[in-house]
């Protein structure tokens, strides 16, 4: 049951990305704290003084291939409401569009304090060129 | 540090690799929307992504051969318009000639119903389906501590002094 059998380990690990982390902290009211890579985080739209939406521009040179995410929440209470981690990806500008969305509609959904965001980003490293064991046709 | 000499892909989790991949949908200028026309779609990574009958219905192969132990999946969604959309992920052993933990079962849900029940729904133009995968690394361990330490084998006993003779005095 070999994974990617004789290749090297970047080209095993799926080849050439860099793996990118976030954490978004809610420490107090109207504050977030932020612990990632240099990014500006920006246009967050605070409700009750607690952070419901926000962007973050990744800062790296050129144009930034996105592959893959996950995103995990972390409540500082068992959850009472029924919300999730909304993402999307601006390529021409490097942006990510973070919300928290209700389950079943209704907009955003700030999040409380002690809760956080757990963010990972894989982008494409061009600077390794891509080989797979089968190509996807 | 651990596995601080290790290689790689034995300094992460011991064992463990993780892979992903993503299919984007876009539709097109001046073309109308068609999920079910695989030209539409765009993939990154590693995987292979089928959209089969069912909206926002998917089947994604990894690129494993053999049996492969998965000890974590996710599927996410990229949005463009609408934010409350999520993905539930499956391993899909249906098929008897797939070998387990090389392919998934993937249904896209548009959860923003206000209420109703969460309705299977294709994804959006511009909407991104993510995969991530971790499974176990078969092969060799390669500890620098521990179980893959070779232990040597215990030195011959001492042999009697040259003057013994063996016999009693």
């Amino acid at each position: 049951m070999p994974l990617y059998k004789g290749k090297t380990t970047i080209q095993a690990l799926g080849g050439n990305r860099i793996e990118w982390k976030a954490q978004f902290r809610v420490e107090e009211e109207s504050k977030m704290l932020v612990t990632a890579p240099p990014c500006t985080i920006g246009n967050v739209t605070w409700v009750n003084n607690r952070p419901a939406r926000w962007t973050m521009q990744i800062d790296a040179p050129g144009p930034l291939v996105l592959e893959s995410f996950d995103v995990g929440f972390q409540d500082a209470e068992p959850p009472v409401a029924r919300g999730f981690i909304a993402v999307e990806w601006q390529q021409s500008t490097s942006t990510l569009f973070i919300s928290r969305n209700n389950w079943g509609g209704g907009g955003n959904q700030n999040l409380n304090i002690g809760d956080s965001v757990l963010l990972t980003l894989w982008f494409r490293n061009t600077a390794v060129p891509t080989v797979y064991s089968k190509e996807t046709p | 540090m651990i596995q601080q000499e290790s290689q790689t892909v034995w300094g992460y989790g011991r064992g463990m690799v993780r892979t992903v991949a993503r299919v984007t949908y876009i539709v097109p200028a001046a073309t109308l929307p068609d999920p079910d026309n695989p030209d539409f779609y765009t993939t990154l990574g590693p995987m292979k992504f089928t959209k089969l009958a069912g909206d926002g219905e998917w089947q994604v192969d990894l690129d494993v051969a053999g049996p492969t132990y998965i000890r974590y999946a996710a599927a996410r969604i990229l949005y463009s318009s609408n934010p409350g959309f999520q993905a539930h992920v499956t391993i899909d052993d249906s098929d008897p000639d797939v070998p387990l933990g090389s392919r998934l079962r993937v249904q896209v849900w548009d959860v923003s119903g206000g209420g109703a029940p969460d309705v299977a729904a294709n994804l959006e133009d511009d909407a991104a389906l993510c995969i991530q995968v971790i499974v176990n690394q078969p092969g060799e361990p390669k500890y620098s501590t521990g179980p893959g330490v070779p232990v040597a084998a215990p030195a011959p006993a001492p042999r009697p002094p040259p003057d013994d003779d063996g016999g009693t005095r």
